[in-house]
């Protein structure tokens, strides 16, 4: 039997630790008003790794060496666009990894982002750990919805190297469903709005008989309080440069110290209808006088400088609702979480749009976390009659002729899922065929991101269109995706199986674990049981840690080696032009 | 997996005298019978197993001999954690899938709708979801109870499609019917209403739901249709640079009257800059928020002229000052009990009940506003309905000896 199962929201500005028994949920991390902990980790000028209310309280004084965000870069692609426009942000230095993902200056070593949030997740656990007064292995750790199979495998990835088991991966919204629905008998629709730190998500499930049933999800992966800060730092920036004369934008030093005024001014007017911020001697001019802000922003002002991004969000509770094939006034309660939803915009968007005034019955920071706890709950015990239907977060599907995506499983179908589809060559006598198998959250960009390859070969030679290949998708209840494609005639099969709890090299993460804990000046204990001697005390010291992590898969497909099924390919078809939809794809 | 522990057997079918084969292979194909290991047969040949095995591989490959596949699913079953009774379950959910239509797989009848095939599907969802038996090893029943989960989502997806479900339903009525009785031919709806006439109080509730659904969806829709009307006005009156600069003129105007302590004016301009920039949420947020400061500012000062009224002597005036507070701000307790308190002196006791009810609804857990509740009901001789509200008062404050000395009278005058 497993011991406690606790729920981990691994939030973009905030993390949250909960634990749900026969006596309810209680937040682990921390007591009184400060229950939840800054995502973020630091490295100080000894050399020595803090995370969490440590590392945020010295963020001013040691701005490059302070990550925080980091959940806006894990499992990314580095020339992703995403990517870019946040790397220009943040005051630590980021940089590409040979595989594409994205890298962190961690002290003059660069080490996977994943590394930093597996030092993030150390502490929580550690904390969790604290106030259970036990050892924590298991737990259920939740994602934002729109999150992709490379975020939610390095997010697993990342929690097996702070020494945690993942159980389940959920997403946010759904955990907070669950807090809000667990032990009460409902017959309910119900819209989850979660705006946090850096994303945004909303939910639409269906909660009756004690069975979570989720309906559709939509979400924006850079919408969140950070934006909603930013604007108002641009806005600092802008006035500061209107009265002062002096473009402080390229200091990146000063950035924190304006974001944090920023992050004050918005939570200031949520109480207030107006508030000042205060930034003396903020920066120095040429001249040697000194640059004193004194600035007051009242609440219409700040409306109008978010006005479109609040819009934004209401668009995106459409998409849902109509995902969810729900008209507005079957929506019987519409619940907020996340920081940003204190906002009194925001809140007065989302009534406007449901009809319903929104249920503040959750507490927005620790709801994700209770839920998630509740789901290791409700998986542990097994005998409680309550369940969770979750679905697919991203369309799958295979590459096809012209580099278009074709979709197998549509987004939002529950789990499991299976589906089949018929898929045919598009050149005469084509020898073998490559799949290409593809996620995407959005079908009307045609933006899709490859997750794994394999190739079909001995095919019989026949004209092209005439091989009939039947490919099955299957997603289980983990989120593992299993392809297989069989060729009709000849019975030839091929298939892969994407990610597996765990596809990182064991090795390498013992490897990044003996880091972590080492640079947080934490004993290192072998298989043995013994304790390790700590070999060096600074990160800079370190020898060659990081490495990659599994996101590692090609770019383009190699077309090499073994691809010598291939061969008779004319060599500037692209493998991908290979498949094709059948015409009429079997029913 | 150890082939030379293997029994290997011929495939069933193969004519063995046409197929060409090495000597070799022939012999061994010759020992094949099903019951002999390969180990004995390589024994018996007197060869080796690296020399042999090959033939082994390529008389399978052809489809000639087989390697019973039973070893692997011993071991499946024997990596379960299922008991008996469940196995049971879903071997018998698995022979439903197989033969049943979609109304069996949910286990209901071809007359269930709506409600009845959710929660069919709900129920059947925490019988065989992989989930349900998490932590357990479920061997290959995983797999089998991934596919039952699968056609149940697909019954009731297929089931909730209401024109859909009625041809569907009829269609398997009219085969069963054709079997035992024609006369289950008869039309869904009709069969429906026989059904519901042998059960008048079944088919009452059904109307009561039916039309409390009418209702809903029509509320839905007039809600719906509302939305779209303040929507499509929002949106014809897009708001011009002017306006948004009035606006927020405006917005600054209101905020330095409220400054001035001057809430009606500030309230009036936030509307204006709210009717200005209709998008700005925070435009109408303020004019809300500020109108029930300003109302209560104003049933403030009334309620003041009300106290200097009665510590004069004026019970009428106050009376009707205290009223006029509290029908500005019903919330308030003291306003609604001085309004009952006042009243009750003049011995107004309907305008006394109308405020001192009003003062309960507001404060229910309030000693003053029971209090003057049961005093006015008294006066008003519904005894019964005053030791209520006394008791309550005596519930909240268990020393006050004027409640005790209350309550015993009233219980006297009740019974």
């Amino acid at each position: 039997m497993l011991t406690h199962i606790i729920g981990i929201d691994l939030g973009t500005t905030n993390s949250c630790v909960a634990l749900v028994d026969k006596d309810g949920p209680r937040v682990l991390s921390g007591a009184g008003d400060k229950r939840t902990v800054p995502s973020v980790v630091a490295l100080t000028a000894e050399g020595k790794c803090i995370a969490g209310s440590t590392a945020h309280e010295q963020a001013i004084t040691n701005p490059e060496n302070t990550f925080y965000s980091f959940k806006r870069l894990i499992g990314r692609r580095w020339n992703s666009r995403d990517t870019q426009e946040f790397a220009g942000k943040v005051a630590f230095s980021v940089s590409a990894s040979e595989s594409n993902a994205v890298e962190v200056d961690f002290g003059g070593k660069k080490v996977p982002v994943l590394q930093i949030s597996a030092m993030l997740l150390e502490e929580l656990k550690s904390l969790a750990e604290e106030a259970l007064g036990e050892e924590v292995e298991y737990a259920v750790v939740t994602v934002p919805a729109h999150f992709n199979d490379r975020q939610r495998q390095a997010t697993r990835d990342a929690a097996k190297i702070a020494g945690l088991t993942v159980v389940r991966i959920i997403n946010e919204p759904t955990a907070a469903a669950l807090a809000y629905g667990f032990g009460k008998k409902l017959g309910q629709r119900v819209a989850i709005y979660d705006i946090g730190g850096g994303t945004f998500d909303v939910s639409i499930l269906d909660i009756s008989d004690g069975v979570f049933e989720v309906l559709a999800t939509a979400g924006d992966a850079n919408l969140g309080g950070d934006d909603f800060d930013n604007r108002i730092v641009d806005w600092l920036y802008e006035q500061i440069e209107k009265d002062h004369g002096v473009d402080l934008r390229d200091k990146k030093d000063l950035r924190p110290r304006i974001k944090q005024a920023a992050e004050k001014l918005k939570v200031d007017l949520t109480g207030k209808s107006e508030a000042t911020i205060s930034l003396p001697y903020l920066a120095q001019k040429e001249d040697g006088s000194y640059i004193n802000v004194d600035m007051r922003l009242n609440r219409a002002m700040l409306s109008e400088l978010v006005d479109d991004l609040v819009m934004k969000t209401i668009d995106i509770c459409k998409q849902a609702m109509e995902a969810a094939d729900t008209e507005i006034g079957a929506v019987d309660q519409v619940i907020l979480i996340g920081g940003m939803s204190r906002m009194l915009a925001l809140q007065a968007a989302v009534e406007d749009y449901f009809g319903v005034p929104p249920s503040k019955a959750l507490h927005p920071d620790e709801a994700v976390a209770c839920g998630a706890a509740v789901q290791g709950y409700m998986l542990k015990e097994g005998e409680l009659d309550t369940l969770l239907l979750d679905v697919t977060p991203q369309h799958l599907g295979l590459v096809i002729s012209g580099n278009k995506f074709e979709t197998v499983i549509e987004k939002d179908t529950t789990v499991p899922a299976r589906a089949r589809k018929i898929f045919t060559t598009t050149r005469d006598n084509q020898e073998s065929l490559r799949f290409r198998i593809a996620q995407s959250s959005d079908l009307s960009f045609d933006e899709f991101e490859p997750i794994g390859e394999f190739l079909l070969p001995n095919l019989k030679a026949l004209p092209a269109g005439a091989v009939k290949i039947e490919v099955i998708f299957e997603v289980d209840t983990d989120g593992i995706v299993q392809v297989s494609a069989t060729d009709k005639d000849t019975g030839e099969m091929q298939q892969i199986e994407i990610s597996g709890p765990g596809e990182m090299e064991d090795d390498h993460i013992e490897e990044i674990r003996v880091f972590n804990r080492t640079v947080q000046g934490l004993p290192v204990v072998n298989a043995n049981g013994e304790i390790v001697e700590a070999p060096v005390q600074g990160a800079g010291d370190q020898g060659a840690v990081a490495g990659e992590s599994q996101e590692s898969l090609p770019e383009e497909s190699s077309g090499d080696a073994e691809d010598n099924a291939a061969a008779d390919e004319s060599p500037e078809s692209s493998p991908e032009e290979s498949v094709e939809l059948e015409a009429e794809p079997e029913s | 997996m150890d082939r030379l522990k293997q029994k290997p057997e011929l495939v069933a079918g193969v004519d063995l005298e046409t197929i060409e084969l090495a000597d070799e292979a022939r012999a061994v194909l010759n020992k094949v019978d099903g019951q002999t290991e390969c180990a004995q047969i390589v024994a018996a040949m007197g060869g080796s197993w690296e020399d042999l095995s090959s033939h082994f591989d390529s008389l399978e490959r052809d489809g000639v001999i087989q390697f019973p596949v039973q070893v692997t699913e011993n071991k499946s079953q024997k990596k379960c954690d299922l008991n008996q009774e469940e196995q049971d379950m879903i071997v018998a959910q698995e022979e439903l899938l197989r033969e049943g239509n979609y109304f069996e797989i949910l286990n209901i009848t071809p007359s269930a709708r709506g409600s009845e095939i959710r929660k069919a599907f709900l129920a059947g969802s925490k019988r065989f979801h992989p989930d349900m038996y998490f932590g357990r090893k479920l061997g290959d029943f995983r797999k089998r109870m991934e596919i039952i989960f699968r056609a149940m989502k697909e019954a009731h997806d297929f089931l909730s499609e209401d024109e859909q479900r009625k041809v569907y339903a009829r269609k398997i009525l009219e085969e069963q019917g054709l079997a035992d009785d024609m006369l289950e031919t008869e039309d869904m709806e009709a069969q429906e209403a026989i059904e519901e006439e042998l059960d008048p109080e079944r088919r009452a509730r059904l109307e009561l739901i039916e039309k409390q659904r009418r209702e809903k969806d029509e509320k839905r829709q007039r809600l719906e249709d509302r939305r779209r009307q303040i929507k499509d006005q929002r949106r014809s009156r897009v708001p011009a640079e002017g306006n948004l600069k009035k606006a927020k003129d405006l917005y600054e105007m209101g905020m330095e009257q409220i400054r001035a302590g001057d809430l009606y004016s500030a309230a009036a301009s936030f509307k204006l800059a709210s009717t200005f920039s209709p998008h700005n949420g925070e435009y109408r947020h303020q004019f809300k928020e500020t109108q029930e400061k300003a109302v209560e500012q104003k049933a403030l000062g009334i309620a003041e002229t009300a106290d200097l009224d009665a510590s004069a002597g004026n019970p009428a005036q106050a009376a009707r000052e205290y009223a006029q507070a509290s029908d500005l701000v019903q919330k308030n307790e003291r306003f609604a009990v001085r309004a009952a308190e006042e009243y009750f002196k003049v011995d107004d006791y309907d305008a006394a009940w109308f405020y001192a009810n009003r003062a309960v609804k507001a404060a229910p857990r309030s000693k003053k506003s029971r209090v003057v509740a049961a005093s006015v009901l008294e006066a008003k001789q519904d005894y019964e309905g005053a030791l209520v509200h006394a008791e309550m008062a005596q519930s909240i404050d268990k020393e006050d000896a004027n409640v005790k000395k209350m309550v015993k009278r009233l219980a006297k005058e009740a019974r």
